[in-house]
């Protein structure tokens, strides 16, 4: 099991395979929800999260390449990416390449919407650009290496860099986010107000450990692959949490793209320091 | 040291190393600044026209009819949630959010009382409770006839359910 992640051409492989399920997660999400776009292609969501499923569109500034296309134009897109995302789970490296550079290539057509894209689906992105250009030369396994190491860095990264941003938050030391969260009429729920709303001391406790484990999110890094994983699991409770109780889904898919580099790079580091 | 890195590899790793410096400056540039806090000082409607998401245009019309008689496209559309069996794949609270609270409501609701409720009536009785002991607290006259009203309603469910317990449950 641990092979998986030590070495770095499996270890690449499977950051491969998850960010196909993610592309695929994602893109099949656009297919869901198809019928909650316009006709010219623009996404209704936020209007009909506003407005409880019960809206009236009198007009809508379209800006985006969505305008062009039409919702025939993005049926089209995310069967490509569907196919794309397919083709990254073979072994054949060019083929993988040609894929992961198709999706980089959809990814800035993408990135010019009307809406701008969340944590998990900038980082999704970034993965798949790093990807691409550790598979662009094929006989290369110290780029593969490096694009292994860029992708943990951006996972430490985008954990740290919100956990730094959220300590400087007052509200969020003292625990009132969670339950501004919660009252929220889209992400909320009242099971949730009613639990957060009576039990501070539950409410706190949450707050301060989502702060200290992802402000110390460097630290798995140099804790070994055991650090790693402790880290790595607490992670996945957290998103599985946060999807379950208010429903940001896709970070339970992307965020664990990163989770094989992770673990590589700290192996890694612990052999250095075992060497050295 | 760099004899085993080719020119490609070289450009690409410093590609990589650009990104990622350019990542981590977005970072925490994207905190610090207000969002088009430049643009909106010198065009101040900008920002009221880019986050406004209905924006009405001044042709007459009343309720999505324009005076003329053309009914205005995409409009009055009634939009559902996607009903398919995967729903829970991309929205996964509505598993949480439905059956699993309405469960938890339910258990949480009687953990005060030893018994168990058995029937509506019960869970009736006890919501009118609760309703009269938060009206008992206030003094004026609107408060002491809710009272009186909720307590013979009570006192009605209460005998309902006894007629019905010693009936063992039958009509």
């Amino acid at each position: 099991m641990t092979d998986l992640v030590t070495g770095p051409d499996s270890c690449i492989r499977l950051t491969c395979c998850l960010v196909a399920i993610a592309v695929l997660h994602e893109s099949l999400g656009y297919l869901a929800i198809i019928r909650q776009f316009r006709p010219d292609g623009i996404y209704a969501w936020e209007l009909v999260k506003r407005h409880g499923y019960r809206m009236r569109v009198t007009k809508y500034l379209p800006s985006g390449w969505e305008h062009l296309a039409g919702v025939s134009g993005m049926v089209l897109f995310h069967l490509t990416r569907i196919l794309a995302a397919a083709l990254l789970v073979l072994e054949h490296l060019p083929l993988r390449a040609g894929s992961l550079w198709l999706l980089v290539a959809l990814g800035v057509l993408q990135h010019n919407r009307t809406f701008f894209l969340n944590g998990s689906e900038v980082f999704l992105r970034v993965t798949i650009i790093f990807l691409a250009l550790a598979h662009s030369v094929p006989g290369s396994v110290l780029l593969r290496e490096a694009g292994l190491w860029f992708v943990a860095g951006n996972l430490v990264l985008s954990y740290a860099g919100n956990g730094w941003a959220k300590f400087a938050d007052s509200s969020w030391r003292r625990g009132e986010v969670l339950q501004r969260m919660a009252r929220d009429p889209v992400f909320g729920c009242d099971a949730v107000n009613r639990v957060t709303g009576s039990n501070l001391l539950l409410v706190r406790s949450l707050s301060v450990t989502t702060l200290v484990l992802q402000c110390l999110f460097p630290l798995s890094l140099v804790t070994g692959i055991e650090g790693c994983l402790v880290f790595v699991s607490w992670a996945l409770v957290f998103h599985a949490l946060n999807a379950a109780l208010f429903g940001l889904a896709t970070f339970l898919v992307a965020l664990p793209v990163g989770f094989p580099a992770l673990c590589f790079v700290a192996h890694r580091i612990q052999l250095l320091n075992a060497g050295g | 040291m760099l004899n085993g890195i080719t020119i490609i590899e070289g450009l690409i790793l410093i590609l990589m190393a650009s990104l990622f410096v350019l990542i981590f400056v977005v970072q925490f540039r994207r905190r610090l600044r207000h969002r088009f806090w430049l643009l909106g000082l010198f065009f101040p409607l900008v920002r009221y026209r880019l986050f406004m998401d209905v924006r009405r245009s001044l042709r007459l019309e009343y309720r999505d009819i324009l005076v003329d008689g053309r009914v205005r496209g995409w409009t009055n559309v009634q939009l559902r949630l996607p009903r398919n069996v995967f729903t829970w794949l991309w929205n996964p609270e509505l598993l949480v959010k439905g059956p699993v609270f309405e469960f938890a409501n339910y258990l949480t609701r009687y953990s005060g009382s030893k018994t168990p409720p058995d029937s509506k009536v019960q869970l009736a009785v006890d919501v009118l409770g609760k309703f009269i002991l938060q009206q008992s607290g206030s003094a004026d006259s609107v408060g002491r006839e809710w009272r009186v009203v909720l307590a013979e309603a009570a006192r009605e469910s209460t005998l309902f359910q006894s007629k019905r317990l010693r009936t063992g449950g039958s009509k």
